[in-house]
């Protein structure tokens, strides 16, 4: 049986324009659509993995507590790589799920390229249902929070230059941070996702992944001058943190 | 000297009198022992009441404590609940071990969430693109 792969319905044409966000889709229609989903994004630039499509009125997490073995095929019988049962923050390891086949789920990875997706035994793994997504529009340069499919928050955001684009495509939320500082560069909290910088192999030591975050300079909101993450506004940041769950999905248009 | 203590003085020959008479037609017949005379008192004194004692009625010193116990002796008056002692933790079956994994249960160090039942941030500093 395979859930949450809805036909590509563009009902988030329809939520980006209630949200005052109008062209974000690519214009489908959306009277197809049975369910709120968005199509799937575009191949990636490295053409390894298209990304199924993803549902944003609910989606399923699958919770780790140990390592993961990710195979390339269901039924597989060597495993292609393993994932920690943290990530390199302490984050719980959470993968959003994609399809389900049984006692084979097909999860988004966090790892290059951008949209790759692999295999897991559905044993040793706890799924959760969590109704919130992220949509982010990177030429409104809005970030949209919807709660079972319905807008609750939009706002204006910092989107990465034309040089350092924010990679579009549908990711997850796959750590939770705290930094503990309200006036350093990323503000009091940071949300890494499954996105990697398509420009960037390497950033402040870490691997060019791409974040939603606050930031030190509130003027840079609502233009393109970051390296590739996403700049929230402080209140926003709160927001998000007492709302958003790991493995929540992120949408970049 | 007062009405008072001239009755008694009046009163107690009688029932002395009776009482020895009726001891007299007992005796007479073989019938008194000496528990019924009360001449020595009883060697074996009665069991003390202790904890769940049914036959009177009388809670134990745990019984207002443990509704379930009391529950059992209809004779047990409503427990006041300022006399309870604390209940023991081996009684306590609501304070379960927290189970690993749930996300409801804010207790679970494995599985950190905040009050409303959120994932907890991980107090780190990040390494994002900015």
């Amino acid at each position: 049986m395979t859930v949450r792969r809805i036909p590509a319905a563009l009902a988030a044409a329809a939520l980006a324009l209630a949200a005052g966000c109008g062209g974000a889709a690519d214009g489908g229609d959306p009277s197809s659509a049975p369910t709120t989903s968005v199509p799937a994004p575009p191949a990636p630039v490295t053409g390894a993995v298209a990304s199924p499509d993803v549902v944003l009125d609910a989606s399923t997490v699958a919770r780790a507590e140990g390592e993961v073995a990710v195979y390339d095929e269901p039924g597989g019988s060597e495993p292609a790589s393993v994932l920690p049962p943290t990530t390199e923050f302490g984050s719980p390891r959470a993968l959003l799920v994609v399809a389900d086949h049984g006692d084979w789920l097909q999860v988004s990875l966090p790892v290059r390229p951008n949209g790759a997706t692999g295999w897991v035994r559905r044993d040793g793994l706890e799924l959760r249902t969590i109704d919130e997504a992220i949509v982010v529009d990177t030429a409104a340069r809005t970030l949209t929070l919807l709660d079972a499919g319905e807008p609750v928050l939009t706002t204006p955001v910092a989107v990465g230059t034309p040089d350092n684009p924010t990679p579009t495509g549908a990711y997850f939320v796959v750590d939770k941070l705290d930094t503990g500082d309200p006036s350093g560069p990323y503000g009091r909290f940071a949300f890494g996702l499954s996105a990697h910088s398509d420009t960037l192999t390497e950033f402040a030591g870490g691997d060019g992944q791409v974040g939603i975050h606050g930031t030190d300079d509130p003027s840079s909101i609502g233009h393109a001058v970051s390296h590739g993450c996403i700049r929230v506004p402080a209140d926003v940041a709160q927001r998000l943190s007492d709302t958003v769950n790991l493995g929540t999905p992120v949408v970049v248009s | 000297m007062t009405p008072t203590t001239h009755q008694d003085q009046t009163a107690r020959p009688v029932l002395t009198l009776r009482r020895a008479a009726a001891l007299a037609a007992i005796a007479a017949f073989g019938l008194l022992t000496p528990a019924v005379a009360g001449a020595a008192p009883s060697e074996t004194p009665p069991a003390p009441v202790g904890p769940d004692d049914l036959t009177t009625g009388e809670p134990g010193p745990d019984d207002e404590c443990h509704p379930l116990l009391a529950s059992c002796d209809i004779a047990v008056p409503e427990p006041d609940p300022e006399d309870c002692p604390p209940p023991a933790a081996t009684c306590d079956l609501t304070a379960g071990e927290p189970d690993p994994g749930d996300p409801e249960d804010p207790d679970d160090p494995a599985d950190p969430v905040t009050p409303s039942g959120v994932d907890a941030p991980v107090l780190a500093t990040p390494n994002f693109t900015g």
